[in-house]
């Protein structure tokens, strides 16, 4: 990131670290969702947030913040994938049992939600890319509007791909829970 | 009673991303790779304007000393020619440096296919932007020396060791490389969702 004086690079980064405290539990998740392997989450946590520190001079609030920040951070996703793929032949996801989406245990009460929660993530995972990137963004909150605006494309095919993909993740989550 | 996309809504969000970050070992590292990046980016573009302008310098300074006037222009054609394949290579790399992640999604992923046909493109011309000029060269030079001591000789073997590297450099790039570069953009076509499938 290259500022011109040091006020403005210290304003850069106490911006970027208050937009790193917002939405560290979406960028989590989103990371969560893209990379099966746990180390590597954290390599594409980190790729993102530079990606959002060099960006973040370019950043005149043309858009929401939000849908700026979810842009980039999916962009980069996809682009780590592709650099991995690049780098490596493609690993098996581990099974749930080694691997777990989440990674904290919790007590009983929440275990059953825990459980559908990594289900969910499980179904994600296995979309393909751009229905990956609908439904994580209404997962989310956003709303159709930012979600047009970030993914560029029509609100029409938007709703049809994400009333699909839903139906697609409730049934596999009560799939998995029919066969426990 | 909720609806099931309230209950998925509700049921990813209740993940509060596990795993703290820490904010200062977090900048420490993104200026690290920032400026990595940049090192990297600075001394790719040394190394092809040192490797134009040393071919620049050697055939110019053989110009300046060049007997006779064909050897001359033949040189100095050469030398032009390093000057180009460095500014053609710099230029280029510039149009393939990953896309800017702020725009959207769709523009995005048009961008990564597009970095991979500029590559293809650069493949299947290099016959002009790269072999054409440089044979041109090899040829003036041949022909200059012509009218020396076993002049024909001298250009038979210039001619056939120069249209042999560059038939060599033509066949790599338009064969192995050309067809490596479409396989790696059929895979991120199906990595990213693409119905453009292979050019």
């Amino acid at each position: 990131m290259r500022s011109g004086t040091p006020t403005e690079a210290s304003s850069q980064q106490a911006r970027f670290l208050s937009l790193i405290d917002e939405y560290k539990p979406a960028l989590r998740r989103l990371v969560n969702s893209y990379e099966y392997n746990a180390s590597r989450r954290d390599d594409l946590f980190q790729e993102i947030a530079l990606g959002l520190w060099q960006a973040l001079p370019r950043f005149r609030g043309e858009s929401s913040e939000r849908t700026w920040l979810y842009r980039i951070a999916h962009n980069i996703a996809i682009s780590a994938l592709d650099s991995r793929r690049r780098r490596e032949s493609r690993e098996l996801p581990l099974p749930d049992s080694m691997e777990r989406a989440g990674g904290f245990a919790h007590p009983d009460g929440a275990l059953v939600e825990d459980e559908q929660r990594q289900m969910l993530v499980a179904a994600i995972r296995e979309l393909p890319p751009v229905d990956k990137q609908l439904i994580l963004l209404h997962l989310e909150g956003l709303s159709y509007q930012e979600i047009e605006e970030i993914s560029g494309l029509s609100e029409s095919a938007i709703a049809s791909r994400l009333s699909r993909t839903r139906d697609r993740l409730t049934e596999a989550i009560r799939h998995k829970e029919v066969r426990r | 009673m909720n609806s099931p996309t309230d209950y998925l809504c509700r049921l990813w969000q209740s993940d509060s991303g596990n795993g703290p970050v820490d904010t200062s070992d977090l900048l420490r590292e993104l200026q690290r790779r920032n400026n990595s990046f940049d090192r990297m980016i600075r001394r790719r573009d040394i190394r092809e304007i040192a490797g134009g302008l040393a071919l620049t310098v050697i055939y110019g300074l053989m110009a300046w000393k060049a007997g006779t006037l064909l050897f001359r222009v033949s040189d100095i054609w050469l030398a032009l020619c390093g000057v180009w394949i460095a500014y053609y290579l710099h230029r280029d790399s510039k149009r393939s440096l990953q896309p800017i992640p702020d725009q959207s999604l769709a523009i995005y992923r048009q961008s990564l296919m597009e970095r991979y046909d500029g590559q293809i493109r650069l493949a299947r011309t290099v016959k002009y932007w790269f072999l054409l000029p440089l044979w041109f060269g090899l040829l003036l030079q041949a022909v200059a020396a012509l009218p020396g001591p076993r002049g024909v000789f001298k250009f038979s073997m210039v001619m056939l060791v120069a249209t042999a590297g560059c038939a060599f450099v033509w066949w790599l790039n338009e064969g192995p490389a050309v067809r490596y570069l479409q396989h790696k953009r059929r895979e991120l076509a199906a990595l990213i969702g693409d119905e453009g499938g292979a050019r």
